[in-house]
């Protein structure tokens, strides 16, 4: 399992957006990933789930990834964050 | 002919076919296959929007494992697909009702919008709108919206408000769009015509003298709307300055499309005061602040403190009623009361938190009768504040009343003005703005309004107090240039009004 934990710079913390381009970009590859913000934890493919964290700017999330390709998920959040997963 | 009146929500003018869309509850004896049917139709369908993340996250909300296995158990149990996706919405707003976040709370429409769009599909197979559709829907969903965009003409809804999601949208793609309508069932079909220009009306069988005059009018507005495209970013200069046009806006909608703007010159904060149950807290007040701050790359805001009372009455605060509400308590009299004090209290202190965090905001208020007023304001809220934080941010008022027009440059607190026209009008005539017995006598360019305006701009200019308009007659092109022509720099006004205001002084300044 690969660890993973940031600051959320998004002005509008990890709600929808970032949410939905990072599922794009993790499409067909065999990982498993949870989020775990504010005490809490989610699946990243239960949308309610990662909206119901509650993530905003600032707060510190800890992703956990598991699986096959769990390397290769990892390097895609890795240069996601550098861009706040605005794309 | 037959005419149906509604409320506008977007302007413009269109001739169409009205195609009425129901999401049948009534016959709803879909079996679970139909759902996973639907719903994979619906992701194929948005998944197409590449570029949309709108569209991308529903397909995303669409396979969410959590969502069909939630649907699955409720239908086991109900045997009712509708039921089922209500239960699912009512669980996701419980969920969100419990996060101190408000954009996050916020997004629970994206998720009324998901449902909505699969009972659609479930209820209308396939929704194939032709070119020129005129959509009438009880309540409209932004995604259909989204989907049939070149194939929409016109919009007509049953509900909807001015700052809905689709409301929003149509403003933005310059589609017409009215509310409040109750269209027959038999009018599926008919070929209506659409003025959201002066009617906020649609016409159905009109004759042949009505159908040369609407031409008319759809060919002249479609050429305007076409040559203010061209004039929304130019500049416009006089005397080798340039006039800075800003917008007014009242809702954390209206901050996200706005662009290529010099600021917000007027933020009516007392949305956040409206269609609720209790005040809201500092937090939320922060957040919304600095939502529209980000939201506007956080150009300049001049931000109004509430004002409320007059016509603008708000439940749970329990203010008295009066007589005479426009002469009563009202804007800046009413912030000695407990309860409007500490919302007043924590509007300021979040402004001056954000300003340390590199937001940029002025503090302005309403409705001052005199000198004494602003002094007592200044030192109550804004000096412990300035020590507090040890920064300063720019303070102003609005000028409304002919007594503060007369005085407000004896003010050394004050470092800018915004005149207010609607209500200086209103005072300086004493003419009830709201009264169209009268509605002949309140005339922004009357003279002794006309006058007073004159003496509001010397006097902010012999003092070096920056001086911009807000008011309504701000947005009439040939007031924009008596101003600007008087010395005025800034307007600010509704954000659609601009290329219009600017059209006109490119030619006439």
């Amino acid at each position: 399992m690969e660890n993973l934990a940031f600051e959320v710079k998004n002005e509008e913390g990890f709600h929808i957006k970032p949410l939905t381009n990072l599922s794009k970009k993790l499409k067909g590859i065999d990982a498993d990933v949870v989020i775990n913000a504010n005490g809490k934890e989610s699946n990243i493919k239960s949308v309610l789930g990662v909206l119901a964290l509650g993530i905003k700017k600032g707060d510190k999330v800890e992703f956990k990834i598991s699986g096959k390709e769990e390397q290769k998920a990892k390097d895609i959040i890795v240069e996601m964050e550098k861009e706040g997963f605005e794309n | 002919m037959k005419k149906f009146e509604g409320n506008l929500l977007s302007k413009g003018i269109a001739k169409g076919k009205l195609k009425i869309i129901e999401a049948n509850s009534k016959n709803c004896d879909y079996s679970f296959e139909d759902f996973e049917k639907a719903v994979d139709e619906l992701k194929v369908k948005y998944e197409k929007y590449e570029d949309d993340y709108l569209m991308q996250s529903r397909a995303l909300m669409l396979e969410d494992e959590e969502f069909l296995n939630f649907i699955k158990d409720k239908f086991d149990k109900t045997k009712n697909i509708f039921k089922s996706l209500d239960a699912y919405y009512d669980y996701a707003k419980e969920l969100f009702s419990q996060l101190d976040d408000d954009y996050l709370k916020e997004r629970i429409h994206d998720i009324k919008d998901l449902v909505e769009s699969v009972k659609l599909k479930l209820s209308n197979e396939d929704i194939e709108l032709g070119e020129n559709t005129i959509l009438y829907m009880e309540d409209m969903s932004a995604s259909l919206f989204i989907e049939n965009r070149d194939k929409i003409a016109g919009l007509l809804t049953k509900k909807g408000s001015y700052s809905s999601h689709v409301a929003i949208l149509a403003r933005t793609f310059k589609i017409p769009m009215l509310t409040n309508i109750d269209v027959e069932n038999n009018l599926d079909g008919k070929e209506i015509y659409l003025d959201a220009l002066e009617e906020n009306s649609f016409y159905v069988e009109p004759d042949d003298e009505f159908i040369k005059k609407f031409k008319e009018k759809e060919i002249s507005y479609n050429k305007m709307v076409k040559e203010l495209e061209e004039f929304k970013n130019k500049k416009i200069i006089y005397k080798n300055n340039e006039i800075k046009f800003k917008a007014n806006i009242g809702s954390v909608e209206e901050s996200e499309i706005i662009e290529e703007i010099d600021g917000i010159g007027l933020l009516r904060t007392e949305f956040i005061l409206f269609d609720r149950e209790k005040a809201p807290d500092y937090k939320e007040q922060k957040e919304i602040y600095q939502t529209i701050s980000n939201n506007l790359g956080k150009k300049e805001i001049v931000l109004r403190t509430f004002d409320i009372g007059g016509d603008k009455q708000i439940d749970y605060l329990k203010l008295p009623k009066e007589k005479n509400p426009f002469l009563g308590k009202r804007g800046v009299r009413l912030y000695e009361e407990e309860k409007v004090h500490k919302l007043v209290e924590d509007q300021i202190e979040s402004l001056f938190e954000l300003s340390k965090e590199g937001h940029n905001f002025k503090i302005m208020i309403p409705m001052v009768s005199n000198n004494r007023e602003v002094n007592r304001f200044f030192e109550e809220f804004i000096k412990p504040k300035q020590e507090k934080y040890n920064i300063k941010i720019p303070f102003g008022i609005m000028v409304e009343t002919p007594s503060m027009a007369l005085s407000f440059d004896k003010n050394t607190n004050i470092d800018f003005i915004s005149v207010g026209t609607n209500d200086l009008t209103q005072y300086t005539l004493a003419v009830d703005r709201t009264n169209d017995e009268i509605s002949d006598l309140y005339d922004y360019f009357d003279e002794g309004v006309m006058e007073l305006i004159d003496i509001i701009i010397k006097k902010a200019i012999n003092k070096g107090i920056d001086v911009s308009f807000c008011g309504e007659s701000a947005a009439i092109p040939e007031m924009a240039k008596l101003l600007i022509e008087k010395g005025v720099k800034t307007l600010s006004m509704s954000y659609s009004n601009i290329p219009e205001v600017k059209k006109y002084l490119y030619h006439n300044l």
